[in-house]
C-alpha cells in the first residue's frame, strides 16, 4: 500500500478527512481493486485496538486520591501561612528603594480598587491583551481569574482588602503594570457597577464564561451590571451563553432591554437561538421596552417566531408594537402564515386597526393569512376599513364565513378590487350579519359571481 | 455529583470549596487512570501516576485557563506524570543486579484478555511519543486538534507521529499473529 493511500484511509477512519481528500480516496478506491482490501485491513486494525476497552479503576484508588489531596491541602495551608510571614519580614528588611516604590504603587492600587481588582485585571488581560502577550502569559492571566476570585468578599470595599501571596504574585508581573497604566483599563476599573456586580455569586460564576469576559470590554454591558435583574440573570446558563452574541451585548446598551431583563420569561427566551439572533435588530431591542412584548416572551411560539426575518423587521412598526398588547395577536404568532404576512407592509399597517387585531383571535382568519391574495387585500383601504365594521367582525365568528375564508374562490375574490370595495359599502357589510348571506358565501356560484364582479 | 461544568468547578475549587476539586477528580479519575495504565503498562504505576497527576493539578489549578477543556489539561499532566514514573522505573530496573523473573510482566496488570495483553505489550514497545498518540486517539477518542493541545505539538506533527506509530504497532501485532 502506498503512503498516500494509507494516509487517506486513516483520515477517513479518524473522521478527519476533508471533502477534497474524500474525493481523492474515492477515486483511488475505484481505480485500484487492492485499495479496498487495504482499507478493510486498517479498519480491522483500528477495531482491534478499540476492542481493548477501558478498565475500571481499582476500588482503592478513589479513597487514595481523596486522602492524598486532603493531606496536600493541609500542608499547603500551613506552608502559605509561613511563607506569608517570612516574605513580609524579608520585604521589610531587604528590598531596595525601587521595589519599595513599586510596592507602594501597588498598595495604592489595592487600597483604591480592592483585591477583587485582580480578577478584573485578569479579565482585562484576556480581553485586551490576550493577542499580544503570548501564550504563556495569557495562560497565566487566565489562571488568575480563579486565583484572585477566592479573595473576594460579598461587598467589595477598600476595607475588605485581604492580600495574600497569590494576588501579590500577580501584582508583581509586568502584565499587571501594563494593565494598570492602560487608559481603557482605568476606565473599566472606575465603573462602580462592575464592583457591585462582583458581589454577586452568579456574576462571579459567570467569570468562567468566555463570552462574559469579552462583554466586560463593552461600556454598555458594564453599565447594565447596575441592574439587579441582570445580575440575577447570570444564574441562568442560557443567559450566560447569550453573551457570545454581539447583538445581545449591544442590546444591553438600551434602557428598555435592561428593564426587560427583570422578566423571567425573557431571560428564558435568551436560551432560544432565534431570539438571541433577533437582538441584532434595532426594532426588536426597542420593542423590549414594551411591557406586552416582554410578557409575550412567555409564549414559546413567540420566541420561535423571532427567528422570522419579516417579523423582526416588522417590529419597527408602531401598529405592531400596539398589537403586542392583544392576546389574539400573540397567539397568532404561532401561525407560520401569520408570521409571513408580517412581511407585507399593508398587513402591518392593518395592525393599527383594533378590529383587525381582534379578528386575529379567529383561527380560520389566521390560516387565511397564508394566502397571497388575502394578505394583499390588506393593501386596500376599503378592506381595512371593513375590519372596523361590527358586522364584518361578527361574520368572522361565523363558521360559514370562516369556512369561506378557506375556499380559494373566496380568498381570490378578496384580491378583486370590486369585491373589496363592496366591503366598504354599509349594505354589503350589513349583509354579512345575515346568516343567509354568509351561507351564500360558501356557495360556489355566489363566490364565482363575486370574483367576476 | 453535580452537573456543573468543569470551568465552574475549577472556579469554585479556587474559591476555597474543596469538594469542587474532589468532584472534578472523581469525574476524571477513570480516564486519567486508564491513560496512565496504557502509558505505563501496569496498574501500580498507573495508580501512582493518577495520584501525582491530581496533586499537580491541585497545585497548579490557578494556572488553568478556564476557557480551555479541563480534560486536555489533566491529560497533559497525566502523560507527563506517567512518563516521569516510567523514567524512574527504567533507571531503577537498570540499577538492579538481580533479574525480576517470576514477577508478572507489566502488561499482565492491565488487560483481562489475551488479546488485550498482547496489544498492551505491543504498545509498550513503541517509543513514548508514539505510544501517547496511539493511546489518545484509539483509547480516548481525541481528535487531531485535541491531541495537538494535549501534547503541545502542531496538528501536523500529531498526524505524522500517528502514521508512523500505527505502522510500527501493526508490524508488531502482525508478528504476534494478532493482526494480518
Amino acid at each position: 500500500m502506498n503512503q498516500r493511500l494509507e494516509e487517506l484511509i486513516w483520515l477517513r477512519l479518524d473522521g478527519e478527512i476533508s471533502t477534497d481528500e474524500q474525493q481523492e480516496l474515492d477515486r483511488a478506491l475505484s481505480e485500484d481493486p487492492e485499495a479496498s482490501t487495504h482499507q478493510a485491513e486498517l479498519s480491522t486494525f483500528s477495531e482491534l485496538l478499540t476492542s481493548a476497552a477501558d478498565v475500571e479503576a481499582p476500588a482503592e484508588l478513589q479513597g487514595r486520591l481523596l486522602a492524598a489531596v486532603a493531606e496536600r491541602r493541609a500542608k499547603v495551608t500551613n506552608l502559605s501561612e509561613f511563607e506569608r510571614y517570612s516574605r513580609h519580614t524579608t520585604s521589610s528588611r531587604h528590598q531596595g528603594a525601587t521595589k519599595e516604590r513599586n510596592a507602594m504603587s501597588r498598595n495604592q492600587f489595592v487600597t483604591r480598587f480592592g483585591i477583587a481588582a485582580a480578577v478584573v485585571l485578569a479579565v482585562l488581560a484576556i480581553w485586551k491583551f490576550a493577542g499580544d502577550t503570548g501564550p504563556s502569559e495569557e495562560a497565566q492571566m487566565g489562571g488568575t481569574v480563579g486565583a484572585a476570585e477566592r479573595y473576594q468578599t460579598d461587598q467589595i470595599t477598600p476595607d475588605d482588602v485581604q492580600v495574600d501571596q497569590s494576588a501579590q504574585d500577580f501584582m508583581q508581573t509586568e502584565a499587571f503594570d501594563r494593565i494598570v497604566n492602560d487608559p481603557d483599563a482605568q476606565r473599566v476599573l472606575s465603573n462602580d457597577q462592575l464592583w457591585n456586580a462582583l458581589g454577586s455569586d452568579a456574576v462571579r460564576a459567570a467569570l468562567g464564561n468566555a463570552a462574559f469576559r469579552d462583554a466586560i470590554g463593552v461600556d454598555a454591558f458594564r453599565d447594565a451590571l447596575g441592574v439587579d435583574a441582570l445580575r440575577s440573570a447570570f444564574g441562568n446558563a442560557a443567559f450566560r451563553d447569550a453573551f457570545g452574541n454581539a447583538a445581545f451585548r449591544d442590546a444591553l446598551g438600551t434602557d428598555a432591554f435592561r428593564d426587560a431583563l427583570g422578566v423571567a420569561s425573557l431571560r428564558d427566551a435568551l436560551g432560544v437561538d432565534a431570539f438571541r439572533d433577533a437582538m441584532a435588530n434595532d426594532a426588536v431591542r426597542d420593542a423590549l421596552g414594551n411591557a406586552a412584548f416582554r410578557d409575550a416572551m412567555a409564549n414559546d411560539a413567540m420566541r420561535d417566531a423571532l427567528g422570522n426575518d419579516a417579523l423582526r423587521a416588522a417590529f419597527a412598526n408602531d401598529a405592531l408594537q400596539m398589537a403586542m398588547k392583544n392576546d389574539a395577536f400573540r397567539d397568532a404568532l404561532g401561525n407560520a402564515a401569520f408570521r409571513d404576512a408580517l412581511g407585507v407592509d399593508a398587513f402591518r399597517d392593518a395592525l393599527g386597526v383594533a378590529a383587525f387585531r381582534d379578528a386575529l383571535g379567529v383561527a380560520a382568519f389566521r390560516d387565511a393569512l397564508g394566502v397571497d391574495a388575502f394578505r394583499d387585500a390588506f393593501g386596500n383601504a376599503a378592506f381595512r376599513d371593513a375590519l372596523g365594521n361590527a358586522a364584518f367582525r361578527d361574520a368572522l365568528g361565523n363558521a360559514a364565513f370562516r369556512d369561506a375564508l378557506n375556499v380559494d374562490a373566496f380568498r381570490d375574490a378578496l384580491g378583486v378590487a370590486a369585491f373589496r370595495d363592496a366591503l366598504g359599502i354599509d349594505a354589503f357589510r350589513s349583509a354579512l350579519g345575515s346568516a343567509a348571506f354568509r351561507d351564500a358565501l360558501s356557495n360556489d356560484a355566489m363566490r364565482a359571481a363575486a370574483r367576476a364582479n | 455529583m453535580t452537573n456543573k461544568g468543569d470551568d465552574i468547578l475549577v472556579l469554585e475549587a479556587l474559591a476555597d470549596r474543596p469538594t469542587a476539586f474532589d468532584e472534578l477528580m472523581l469525574r476524571y479519575e477513570r480516564r486519567v487512570y486508564n491513560l496512565a495504565l496504557r502509558l505505563t503498562g501496569n496498574s501500580h504505576d498507573a495508580m501512582d501516576a493518577t495520584q501525582t497527576t491530581f496533586l499537580k493539578a491541585l497545585e497548579k489549578l490557578d494556572r488553568f485557563d478556564v476557557r480551555r477543556p479541563f480534560l486536555s489539561w489533566i491529560a497533559r499532566i497525566g502523560i507527563n506524570e506517567s512518563f516521569n514514573i516510567l523514567s524512574r522505573r527504567d533507571r531503577y530496573v537498570e540499577e538492579q543486579t538481580e533479574p525480576t523473573s517470576g514477577a508478572p510482566s507489566p502488561e499482565q496488570h492491565c488487560a483481562a484478555t489475551e488479546t488485550g495483553r498482547e496489544i498492551q505489550a505491543a504498545l509498550m514497545r513503541l517509543s513514548d511519543d508514539y505510544r501517547a498518540v496511539i493511546v489518545l486517539r484509539h483509547f480516548h477518542d481525541l481528535s487531531y486538534q485535541e491531541m495537538s493541545e494535549v501534547l503541545d505539538v502542531p496538528s501536523k506533527t500529531v498526524k505524522s507521529r500517528l502514521f508512523t506509530a500505527r505502522r510500527e504497532l501493526r508490524r508488531t501485532l502482525r508478528a504476534t499473529g494478532l493482526h494480518r
